[in-house]
């Protein structure tokens, strides 16, 4: 029913409803009449749209957690209760929903986290700053290794740029002010900060100097386009030179409200896999290819061949965008192709360019269907004009470089942390942190043990043993708790064999071989990177295009 | 006069004002039973909003089949368990309910603190609301009360 202000405000009133009345005064203020949804003796101030009658909900539905919340999100508000659930047209799809919500909590990369001892956050520390313990060190170490192997293969060079800028590098840039929101406050210089204090100034001068960047200072980086974009001014460039790709897994730091901090995924210093690539307006087709294909190797090694890419394009009537229509058309039509060759699932996005250009987004769907946004691949106008960069061309005049930004998998700590998600804790062979254990039927195998763990340690697999006097079934379940992947289960037999039992995680199957066998075994399946994964318990429910933004 | 386009290109014409559901109705039976809203111009509305009496849009109905109808569901179950709530909780006071990807929320104020004990309850009488016509739950809710005030004898 619909009914007018005036009206409406009585009605919310009368119902004793405050907070609706607030809202019809403040955020519908510009509303003539106001829509009620009535059922029974229920009105609630609604737009709509509803349907016709309450049976058509069925009772697919359940109510899933209560969390707080404030009121507009104003935490100087009240605290509201916030009831989530949710509901289907029919039974069988709310149990497939919830089978695979259950599914998602087994696999939360903050639990796993922490049991398998991968990674801690520490309010001593600060929160949404990750502590990489040995394990998780180890593999991301190891992604970043064979990330960087690959960019090499590609004419990546690596460098290294400090983690702080001067205020002034990123004023050209224009991070200061337009990531103001974004960024840590400036470490504003030690000296002047004494001369002010000496001259009297109050806090609130101080504050406002910083927020206008009248002081100079330091910024902990937010992004590492500016340092890499100084690499590149620091010499002359021929056009024959073009490409420059220069790669850093780059640490950067934002600033995040402490309420939204979480995990891997929402922290305020991480280690972006980036990269600036310089390079000519004819030579942008093939070097946006180029990135996307690095993504493509990527992921069909982690078994995750699962992605879809949106393409950012500009509003075309908009004024808002840097560069010409002509550059446009060029930078637009070379991001679609390059999707294109990819092969997988894109959607164009019209108005979801940056101002500076279009850009290239990953969202990979995990092993349970959920969609995960990992990183980026943009086309930039913008930075090379503010930094005056330049190569001379084969006319001897100056030319404006095109940069491309990319950081495909997004940061090492949210990549990680979908990775830990996606395989629910049990990283493949080459990734695991602990490959194999060796357990012993008894005291009795313990020296047998500790040869066969000298041997496999020599050959380069990351292994351990155990040897507590504990029952050989209790033994292997912790090592199978543990996510190895593989048990080698040593006794008396196996002592005069020379060989070893090897209990495989993934299909529970078990063979006993030589040691030289095992090894040989083990290390095939190292050097090709096999993800051997148990398939998923439930069929992906949520066809929905939104990914986790978390 | 509206003229009114709809998917498979017919265009239909009305006079007066009409629904989405009368459209429906219009077209067959069958359609107007597994209806659950409306797409019109783009947007979504409920089956008994009048559409304008002048011009012309483009129009479909929204069953099952299509994911949008999902959504609109969810919207009013939010609603069914905003009522469900004020039933059984004193003090309720309503703030937006809306739905998000996998499902809804709704946010309330009430001196009672909410925990996963509460879910059961709740569900029981949302079902119960969601079962029955509207005509009847308000001679329930009427009984329902006249119980409640007879058996609680200590209340001022």
């Amino acid at each position: 029913m619909e009914e007018p202000r005036q009206k409406a405000i009585e009605i919310c009133s009368d119902l004793q409803q405050p907070l609706k009345v607030e809202h019809i005064q403040t955020g519908l203020a510009a509303d003539a009449t106001l829509s009620f949804y009535r059922q029974g003796e229920f009105l609630d101030l609604c737009r709509g749209p509803h349907v016709r009658s309450a049976k058509t909900i069925g009772t697919a539905f359940k109510l899933l957690s209560v969390a707080g919340a404030y009121w507009k999100g104003d935490s100087s508000r009240q605290q509201l209760q916030r009831l989530y659930a949710t509901a289907f047209w029919d039974k069988k799809e709310l149990d497939q929903h919830l089978q695979q919500l259950e599914e998602a909590k087994r696999r939360d990369h903050r639990v796993l986290g922490r049991q398998l001892g991968l990674y801690e956050t520490d309010d001593k520390v600060g929160q949404g700053l990750i502590l990489w313990k040995p394990k998780g060190a180890l593999i991301r170490q190891l992604l970043q290794d064979f990330i960087l192997e690959h960019l090499q293969r590609q004419g990546y060079a690596q460098v290294f740029t400090p983690h702080i800028g001067k205020l002034e590098l990123y004023k050209t840039s224009g991070h200061f002010p337009y990531y103001h929101d974004s960024q840590f406050p400036p470490l504003v210089d030690r000296d002047q900060i004494e001369r002010m204090a000496e001259e009297g100034c109050s806090c609130a001068e101080l504050a406002n100097r910083m927020k206008a960047g009248q002081i100079d200072g330091y910024l902990l980086k937010p992004m590492n386009c500016p340092h890499h974009i100084r690499i590149y001014a620091s010499e002359l460039h021929s056009y024959r030179d073009l490409p420059i790709r220069l790669a850093e897994f780059g640490t950067v730091y934002r600033w995040e409200q402490s309420g939204e901090l979480g995990g891997m995924t929402r922290v305020r210093g991480f280690t972006q896999d980036d990269a600036h690539l310089f390079v000519t307006e004819d030579q942008l087709p093939a070097e946006i290819e180029g990135c996307l294909e690095l993504v493509k190797i990527v992921l069909g090694t982690l078994g995750m061949s699962d992605y879809r890419v949106r393409v950012g394009l500009r509003e075309p009537a908009s004024e808002k965008y840097v560069g010409t229509a002509e550059q446009w058309a060029k930078a637009e039509a070379a991001c679609r192709r390059a999707a294109a060759t990819l092969g997988v699932p894109f959607t164009e996005e019209v108005g979801e360019a940056a101002f500076y250009g279009p850009k290239i987004d990953f969202v990979v769907r995990d092993v349970i269907g959920r969609q995960w946004q990992l990183g980026t691949v943009q086309v930039d106008y913008q930075l090379p004009q503010r930094f005056e960069l330049t190569y001379v061309g084969p006319d001897n005049a100056h030319h404006r470089p095109i940069m491309i930004h990319r950081a495909p998998f997004g940061s090492m700590e949210r990549f990680i942390g979908v990775l830990i998600e996606h395989f629910a804790g049990a990283f493949p062979l080459w990734l695991a942190p602990e490959q194999v254990r060796i357990c012993t039927v008894s005291e009795k195998s313990e020296v047998y043990g500790q040869q066969v763990e000298r041997r496999f340690r020599e050959a380069g697999l990351r292994v351990t043993g155990d040897y507590r006097p504990e029952k050989l079934g209790a033994k292997i379940r912790d090592s199978q708790l543990a996510k190895v992947p593989y048990t080698a289960v040593v006794g008396p037999k196996d002592e005069s064999a020379g060989s070893v039992s090897l209990r495989d995680r993934v299909d529970g199957s078990q063979q006993t071989l030589a040691i030289n066998d095992a090894l040989a075994q083990l290390e095939s399946e190292i050097a090709a990177r096999q993800v051997r994964q148990v398939a998923a318990p439930s069929t992906p429910v949520e066809s929905a295009t939104e990914a986790h933004e978390y | 006069m509206l003229q009114v386009t709809l998917p498979d290109g017919v265009i239909r014409e009305f006079a007066d004002s009409v629904t989405a559901l009368e459209i429906a109705q219009q077209i067959g039976p069958g359609l107007a039973k597994a209806a659950v809203a409306a797409e019109v111009d783009g947007r979504v509305l409920g089956l008994d909003q009048p559409l304008p009496s002048e011009g012309g849009v483009k129009l479909s109905i929204l069953t099952r089949k299509n994911p949008q109808s999902l959504d609109v569901m969810r919207h009013s179950c939010a609603h069914v368990m905003a009522r469900a709530v004020m039933r059984l909780f004193d003090g309720v006071q309503l703030a937006f309910g809306p739905t998000i990807a996998g499902g809804f929320y709704y946010d309330f104020d009430l001196p009672h603190t909410l925990t996963e004990e509460d879910f059961p309850q709740i569900e029981e009488e949302m079902r119960r609301l969601s079962s029955w016509t509207n005509r009847s739950n308000v001679w329930r809710n009427r009984a329902r009360k006249r119980s409640r005030s007879a058996a609680t004898s200590s209340s001022p």
